[in-house]
Formats: C-alpha cells, structure tokens, sequence
C-alpha cells in the first residue's frame, strides 16, 4: 500500500488501520493489464461492490477491453456492481468519472496519490493493488483479500 | 542568462498536481494557467506572486505526471527560474524544452529564506543572496541547454537552427 499524499509512503497493509473508502478504481495505464483486471474478478467473482461504494474498472488499452470481455472479466465486475468504463485518463487524475469530492477517500490501483490527484485537495488516496481494490470494494473499506474470501 | 528576483521557498516533493492541479488542464494558456498556479499548495502564491520571482525547492521537484501545463503554469506565473536540491527528470526536460530555467543546486534552501532577493547567474551556476551576502555554486547549465533557453525553448531553438542550416 502506498498512504496519502505520495507513492512513497508505503507500507503493509496490516498497518494501514480502519480506512472506509467512497470509491475504489482498477485499471489505468500503468496497472489496467488483462492481468490486474483478472486478479480483481477472481476476488471480486460472486460478491458484491459495498453500498457505499463507488468500484470503477478502466481496461488500460482498447485490446485489452476486448481480451477482458471475451474472457468474461468484464462480466464478472458488472455482476458484482461495477461500472467498466473506456480506455483514456480519467479517475486517476481526477479528469473524469469519480472525481474525488471534500473528505472522500479512494483505493487506487493507479500509482500516483498526491494532494487533490483525483478530485478535491481534501481527499485521500491509498494506492494498492489490484486484488486489495477489489476486495476493499466489497468490504467498504481497505482490507485485505483474504478478509473477504 | 543571469536573472535576479525575490524568492519564494517550497518543501520537498512539490509534485505536479501542485504545481498545476489536473482540474486546470482544459487549457494551454500560460497566463490562464498561472492564475492557478501552486493554489493548493499554498492558496495565496497566485495573487502574491510577481514577475520575475524565483522558486526554491527541496528534492524531487516536479515529480509526477509529466504534463507540459506545470512548466507553463510557472511560467505564466511570472516565475524567472526554479532552483532546487533536485528535480523529478521529466519535468526537467519538459523546464528546459519549454524555455524555464532550472538549476540543480544542493543545499539552496540553506543560503535562500522566502522573501531574500537572489541573483543566478546559469552559465557558472553561481547563486548569490544578494539580501543576506551568502552564495553557492549549483550545477552549471552546458553551453547546449544554454542555448535551447536562450532561444525560448526546444521549438524556438530548433526553428532557429533549420533557419541558420538552411543559409
């Protein structure tokens, strides 16, 4: 895991504490390979995003959009309750599509956490990857993915 | 290029959601950018901050994305150069492709407090707080980067040099 405000500042995540979080992104350029997507259906495949949470899946390339529905992957995020969204920036930098708002927090799979990086200068971003983000979409809040299993 | 102006100190990892943050990207304008520049850093730099003012930095300034609209903001800003313990590399690059001095300078932030007037002469690399009489040596700018910022830039520079080529 890697705390607010920089990649940096990482740590296990058995130290991360009680972190309830407001949205949870998978992909990106950097960690949206069919790979990262794959993790986060195995983890997620059967469960359900939490109510309180906003889980959004951006496939890093078009190729990988199209491997990831033909192997089902998207389906499996859809079922669970994510949004899949199009390949281009978006959340990571707070462009588009889950702008962070005053005092919510995020679980990323992108890699980059400084202040205001996706939204509001008063929210907060935990970096992790994709197995974390997807099982702290169904948990609420930042957990490990055998805590969900 | 010798420049002198009023200093302005920021911490370590200044990255560039702070420089410019991302809600601001709607635009290539230097002058619009500058209006934003720094806000959630520190709200008052836009309204505050005057042409010809230098940046002190610690390390890693510039980390992060590696968008042209930092580098412009600052410029838009009115700021005349950055200097810091160390630099993120792209932002770097895109400093000098984009006509800003930069100078990797190990300890500025000893010689240099907000408010100090400084003169940074980039051919010898001599820093000098013209307020306080302290001065250090930075890395000095080769002769080529000289002249890509003498020029304005990597696209005035490389228009100058098809210009003089083609004589």
């Amino acid at each position: 895991m890697a705390l607010p405000n920089l990649p940096s500042n990482a740590c296990p995540i058995s130290e991360v504490g009680e972190v309830r979080i407001d949205q949870a992104f998978l992909g990106s350029c950097t960690n949206g390979c069919l790979e990262d997507l794959e993790i986060g259906a195995k983890v997620i495949e059967g469960k359900r995003v939490h109510p309180d949470v906003r889980l959004i899946v951006i496939p890093a390339t078009p190729t990988i959009y199209k491997d990831a529905m033909e192997k089902g992957i998207l389906k499996t995020f859809l079922e669970a309750g994510a949004v899949v969204s199009t390949p281009t920036c978006g959340p990571c930098l707070g462009g588009y599509m889950g702008v962070l708002g005053d005092g919510e927090k995020a679980v990323s799979s992108s890699n980059r956490n400084f202040v205001g990086r996706m939204g509001s200068p008063k929210s907060e971003v935990y970096l992790a990857n994709p197995a974390v983000v997807a099982a702290s979409a169904v948990a609420g809040k930042i957990v490990h993915p055998d805590d969900v299993q | 290029m010798t420049t002198q102006g009023r200093v302005w100190v920021f911490g370590d990892n200044i990255d560039t959601d702070g420089i410019i943050p991302a809600r601001y990207l709607t635009t290539f304008d230097a002058e619009e950018l500058g209006a934003h520049c720094m806000e959630d850093v520190d709200p008052e730099f836009p309204s505050k901050v005057k042409p010809g003012d230098i940046l002190v930095a610690g390390k890693n300034f510039g980390c992060g994305s590696s968008r042209e609209h930092a580098v412009l903001a600052l410029k838009g800003a009115g700021i005349a150069a950055v200097l810091a313990e160390s630099f993120a590399r792209i932002f770097f690059r895109n400093a000098i492709n984009t006509g800003l001095l930069v100078l990797e300078a190990d300890g500025v932030r000893s010689i240099l407090d907000a408010g100090d007037t400084v003169r940074v002469d980039a051919k010898s690399g001599t820093i000098v707080n013209e307020t306080r009489g302290r001065s250090l040596t930075a890395k000095p700018v080769p002769a080529f980067i000289q002249e890509i910022l003498d020029a304005g830039g990597l696209m005035e520079y490389a228009k100058k040099k098809l210009q003089t080529d083609a004589r």
